[in-house]
């Protein structure tokens, strides 16, 4: 996705409590009307230096914490990189240089949120450098998260939208709160799931065993499944995904990784429960890295360096399973699976079995896979 | 033993001997249009064949396949400024850019491109086009261009060729190039039928790119957009072309007609999409009769007398 | 006792200008600052039809890519 938004600044801006700060003292360059010398030395984004920038100056309280968060630091992914080229080292790869490229565009600085849009939309600014306290969401997380979450929640991707933003056109942040996102906690945490999140409890909390008008919500056990589970409908995964590079214009290398879409509904086992996802039963989506992905690395990093990369780049492939726990965003009161007992139960369907597996993908799959699918209760419909 | 081992190496001789003749005599006799990475790999090197990098000048000098030359895109269909949209070099400049390669009038040429998009891979399947409407048909198009090949983790290189200069003469073969001209004359015969290979938004008016004057599409066009002719779509990717047991269906289902000798002109913006549409058309399924309208819309539309039909698909504008 | 009067009221008017200087005055002449010494950057940008074009040609400029 491209933004379209030029850098064009409202007047009412200027006389704004951050325009009155005065461009040049975030921006840098030179208050002179020749343009490139009035961009000379100019920094196009003054709140990314230290997960803060400019913006330390008065919101430290926020900045303090943003630093260390996932958001800017990305955690996640660079420890599953990690993991799964090991024995093989980032630094001798071309990997930092490929981070550059791409995976840092989806890095946010405070002012990809609130005030332009994310690196990886290529735009400009989100609405003529007024200050957005509430990010677009249609600018903002949907630059980076579109191929997921923010995709389906606005229904862009899938079936159908989340019901949360269909009937109700609930934004991303009424539940993802600044404070989940600017604090990452526990700040150990390298995985999404294992950190402090909006849960459907906290505005549904009747909708648990023992407290539920609704007999499914007592017949299952706390913690058993995700809410997800029953709420749910299909929604998109990729498959198969390989990276290559694209070099319109000499030093604008753009990183290339497509792969084939895929609608699924799996239930899983949850083998990394957490306190925010403690569930034994949850949706795994399936993340479409295969063991040569990153196949094209080795003759990139000839032309880059002169020495081919490692052969066997995603060395420790089996390490990580490739189906993963997903909080999926397309929430239905009604669901396929939950309009009765047996609509879920018996239906090895709906479960990711031995069956589902592809022999080329990481044994660590079968830490996830169903063995023993629910079986159909008699006495009910 | 050594009578053995003497053995051995005449036997590997004659194999790749074998090999070295055979590979222009197959190329000349009938090489397939389309090949796949795995048979570009397998006849690198081989005497005669000429690959062409059409992708951007700074694509090629980051790395490129073993042995390639370069000429962008941008070179095969330069913008005309005079009448305002990108058509082909005269048969003379043309003669001079490829003879500069090294194209010879035997030289198997092949072409690749990005092959990200179906975008990217239209931009091979014009310079197919253009290769074959100057008189040199012994050309093929790699399937899923540079893309696919990186993907499969095949060698790329930043080595650049010296090409010995080529004997190759451009000649312009009016079958295969539509003019405005012929364009107009076949609005009133509706001798061939016109096949719009834009996006169906743009066919149906509800969009136009930019530098397109008015919206729209000629009457009576089919509509056969690119993105369905690869499976790529619009942003997956390699952008492999489709089988032909899919194009064929899809050719049905535009309302294309079975009669492979029916005359056709495909059309888009500026020829590229179009020359994908000749590529796939012409040289994938087999249909004899296709020209490229090369001024296409970027030159059609700027007639503000020349019909153009919108809020319509064209079966509906016969 | 009047020392102590002229002591409070020196007292009174050094915070009232220490307040003045810190969260009035010294506001307004920072604000000042800050917008007058970035008026060339103000007037250029806050041309929207100017800057939209920069946007509309890029725009233009990628489909131009397309065929």
């Amino acid at each position: 996705m491209r933004g379209r938004d030029t850098y064009g600044v409202d007047k009412d801006y200027v006389d704004s409590v951050h325009g009155k700060i005065g461009c040049i003292n975030c921006h840098k360059g030179k208050n002179v009307s020749d343009k490139d010398k009035a961009h000379e030395g100019l920094v196009k984004d003054p709140s990314e230096k230290d997960g803060g920038g400019v913006c330390i100056q008065c919101h430290s309280d926020i900045t303090s914490k943003y630093k260390h968060s996932m958001h800017y630091k990305l955690t996640g992914i660079f420890n599953i990189v990690s993991t799964i080229i090991e024995p093989n080292k980032i630094p001798d790869t071309i990997l930092p240089a490929a981070a550059k490229l791409d995976c840092l565009n989806c890095h946010a600085s405070c002012g990809s949120c609130h005030v332009a849009w994310p690196k990886v939309a290529e735009g400009g600014l989100l609405n003529r450098h007024r200050f957005e306290k509430n990010p677009p969401m249609d600018k903002t997380c949907y630059a980076c998260h579109g191929s997921r979450y923010a995709g389906e929640y606005m229904g862009k991707l899938g079936p159908s939208p989340d019901v949360h933003y269909e009937k109700y056109q609930m934004v991303c942040t009424d539940c993802h709160k600044g404070e989940f996102l600017h604090d990452t906690q526990p700040a150990s945490a390298t995985r999404f799931y294992a950190v402090r999140q909006p849960m459907c409890t906290d505005c549904h909390p009747n909708a648990v065993p023992g407290k539920s008008n609704i007999a499914m919500h007592n017949a299952h056990k706390k913690d058993e499944v995700a809410c997800t589970v029953c709420h749910a409908t299909e929604y998109f995964n990729c498959v198969n995904c390989h990276v290559s590079l694209d070099v319109k214009e000499a030093g604008k290398i753009k990183v290339i990784f497509p792969s084939e879409p895929l609608e699924t509904f799996k239930i899983a086992r949850n083998y990394d429960r957490s306190k925010y996802n403690p569930y034994k039963y949850d949706l795994v989506r399936h993340t479409p890295m295969k063991k040569d992905s990153l196949a094209s690395f080795y003759w990139f990093q000839d032309v880059l360096t002169g020495k081919p990369g490692p052969k066997d780049l995603i060395a420790n492939y089996d390490a990580l399973p490739t189906w993963n726990s997903a909080s999926v965003h397309t929430i239905q009161r009604k669901t396929k699976q939950n309009s009765s007992c047996n609509a879920c139960h018996g239906h090895k369907d709906l479960f990711l079995t031995k069956d589902d597996l592809v022999p080329s993908e990481p044994t660590a799959n079968l830490k996830v896979i169903v063995n023993k699918i629910p079986p159909m209760i008699k006495e009910r419909r | 033993m050594k009578r053995h081992l003497i053995k051995t190496i005449m036997l590997a001789l004659l194999v790749a001997a074998t090999a070295l003749v055979s590979a222009p005599a197959v190329a000349a006799a009938g090489t397939p249009k389309l090949v796949s990475t795995e048979w570009l790999a397998g006849h690198l090197g081989a005497p005669d064949m000429l690959i062409i990098d059409v992708r951007t000048a700074a694509n090629y000098d980051f790395g490129h396949l073993p042995g390639a030359v370069s000429l962008a895109y941008s070179g095969w269909e330069p913008y005309n400024k005079k009448i305002g949209c990108q058509l082909m070099p005269t048969p003379a400049d043309l003669t001079s850019m490829l003879r500069k390669l090294g194209v010879n009038d035997s030289t198997h040429v092949v072409v690749y491109d990005q092959g990200n998009t179906a975008l990217d891979a239209s931009e091979g399947g014009a310079v197919v086009w253009i290769l074959e409407s100057v008189g040199h048909e012994n050309v093929s198009y790699l399937d899923g261009g540079f893309t696919k090949w990186t993907f499969e983790g095949r060698r790329i290189t930043k080595e650049k060729p010296t090409p010995q200069p080529g004997n190759f003469t451009a000649r312009l073969d009016p079958t295969k190039v539509a003019t405005l001209k012929d364009v107009i004359a076949n609005l009133k015969t509706k001798e061939a039928i016109f096949l719009d290979d834009r996006t169906a938004v743009e066919h149906f008016g509800v969009e136009k790119r930019g530098d397109v004057v008015r919206y729209g599409h000629i009457p009576g066009s089919l509509n056969f957009p690119l993105d369905f002719m690869t499976n790529a779509g619009i942003n997956r990717a390699p952008a492999t072309i489709r089988s032909l047991k899919e194009l064929n269906a899809m050719a049905a289902g535009v309302g294309l007609p079975k009669d492979k000798n029916r005359k056709i002109i495909v059309y888009c913006n500026s020829a590229q999409q179009a020359g994908m549409g000749y590529f796939v058309l012409h040289d994938v399924m087999g249909y004899r009769n296709v020209k490229t309208y090369d001024g296409s819309m970027l030159e059609y539309a700027q007639d503000k007398k020349l019909p153009l039909a919108r809020f319509s698909w064209g079966f509906v504008t016969k | 006792m009047r020392t102590y009067r002229r002591t409070k009221f020196t007292l009174a008017v050094i915070t009232f200008l220490s307040v003045a200087f810190t969260f009035g005055l010294g506001g307004t002449v920072f604000a000042a600052e800050g917008t007058a010494s970035s008026s060339e950057c103000i007037k250029c940008h806050t041309d929207l039809k100017k800057m939209d074009q920069y946007g509309a040609a890029s725009a233009a400029g990628a489909a131009a890519i397309a065929g």
